[in-house]
């Protein structure tokens, strides 16, 4: 569906420059990216509200958006066409697009008007000048990693708007985490700087850990006799099998700490989170014969509830 | 504290058609940092994309220097409260089977 850009700045037909401003203004104070980081809905609308701003507030865009709606951009081709139509003798308003035909005759703005809008919403810094600078657009894109992956300090070669761009990805990022690098944005107008990349990695979960920041969790599992009466568990770390000494009397839940064997720690070289052993105590199933004795047995020297 | 290459903030404000004194006053509130080496005012490389927000908020957006100073402490509780989710998040996975 076609979007109606008075409707998205929340304004009449008949609005005039400084009405188009104000709600430009008011609307991008609450949409901007700067003001809703990480939020897409934010930034999708003001896009929005940017493009209506932009056509509304340029008299000969305005006017031809008021003219053919969302075929504005076809203006000079339609008024070729009937133009030729014209003088070829065939005469009538340009068929296809009269449906969006019918609004009102936009206002328009003198040159200081212009000048005024374009210096203070653009170029900001650039005022009096004729030809503005514009920063680059800034771009968002992202990176699966896997839990190993995120590990280690490693190379990533992206393709970023069909640029090949080789990154470093430091050690230890999470999920969710955006970097920022610098200049590898879109390229700026009339000499102005380009935009940034906002790079974030999606970091995909472990079947054998859980990360929370730089410690991570696993379970590992004892048989019943281990967990009374104590003895080795052999347990999977990042680094390998380690074997561990289990308590006598372990049961389900009981939580040991590696330390310094959880994840990297983000920038920081060298250190590195817990990692937290929870145990689970499995129960035989089946017994044999004399598994059954030997419980019963064990059951006669328990204290009756 | 910030790091990274240091940055002319004279040069810095003239290639970026910038006006020094938006710059001390941003300075002043505590809302960028700068480093000063034999009395010559530097802009830690850290600090440039900083900077650049904030000159975007208050002249694209038409925000005094007011409203500078409570949009940067409200964006750095959100950060901080959008880091305490995740680490929340992180956590009630510990539960999910």
């Amino acid at each position: 569906m076609a979007v109606d850009y008075y409707k998205v700045l929340g304004l009449e037909r008949s609005a005039g420059a400084d009405a188009i401003k104000s709600a430009y203004r008011k609307l991008a104070r609450k949409y901007h990216p700067d003001l809703n980081p990480n939020d897409t809905e934010a930034k999708r609308k003001f896009q929005e509200i940017n493009e209506a701003q932009e056509v509304l507030s340029d008299p000969d865009s305005r006017r031809k958006y008021d003219k053919y709606g969302e075929h504005w951009k076809h203006a000079d081709q339609i008024e070729a066409q009937e133009k030729q139509r014209a003088q070829q003798g065939a005469g009538g308003s340009g068929g296809a697009f009269t449906g969006d035909a019918g609004f009102g005759d936009g206002s328009t703005m003198s040159e200081e008007e212009m000048n005024d809008l374009f210096g203070n919403l653009f170029g900001g810094r650039g005022r009096g000048r004729r030809e503005v600078k514009y920063r680059g657009p800034d771009y968002r894109a992202e990176s699966q990693l896997d839990l190993m992956g995120a590990r280690t300090t490693h190379q990533q070669t992206l393709t970023v708007n069909g640029k090949q761009l080789r990154i470093t990805v430091p050690a230890g990022v999470e999920d969710g985490q955006t970097i920022r690098i610098p200049g590898q944005g879109g390229a700026g107008v009339n000499g102005g700087p380009p935009g940034d990349l906002y790079l974030t990695f999606v970091v995909q979960e472990h079947p054998r850990f859980k990360r929370v920041g730089a410690d991570l969790y696993t379970t590992a599992s004892i048989n019943l006799s281990t967990a009374m009466l104590g003895g080795e568990v052999r347990v999977e770390t990042l680094d390998g099998i380690v074997k561990l000494k289990a308590a006598p009397g372990t049961r389900t839940g009981t939580r040991v700490k590696l330390k310094g064997k959880g994840f990297p720690v983000y920038k920081q070289e060298g250190q590195h989170g817990d990692l937290y052993v929870t145990y689970t105590v499995e129960l035989p199933t089946t017994l044999t014969p004399e598994q059954r004795a030997l419980f019963e047995q064990l059951a006669r020297t328990e204290p009756q509830p | 504290m910030s790091t990274g290459p240091l940055i002319s903030i004279e040069l810095y404000c003239r290639h970026e058609e910038l006006d020094l004194t938006f710059v001390q006053a941003l300075t002043d509130r505590g809302l960028i940092h700068v480093v000063v080496q034999e009395e010559q005012h530097f802009l830690p490389a850290d600090q440039v994309a900083r900077l650049e927000q904030l000159a975007r908020m208050h002249f694209d957006l038409d925000i005094n220097l007011e409203g500078l100073e409570a949009i940067s402490h409200l964006l750095e509780r959100m950060d901080r409260m959008q880091q305490q989710v995740r680490t929340m998040e992180q956590r009630l996975r510990l539960y999910e089977p």
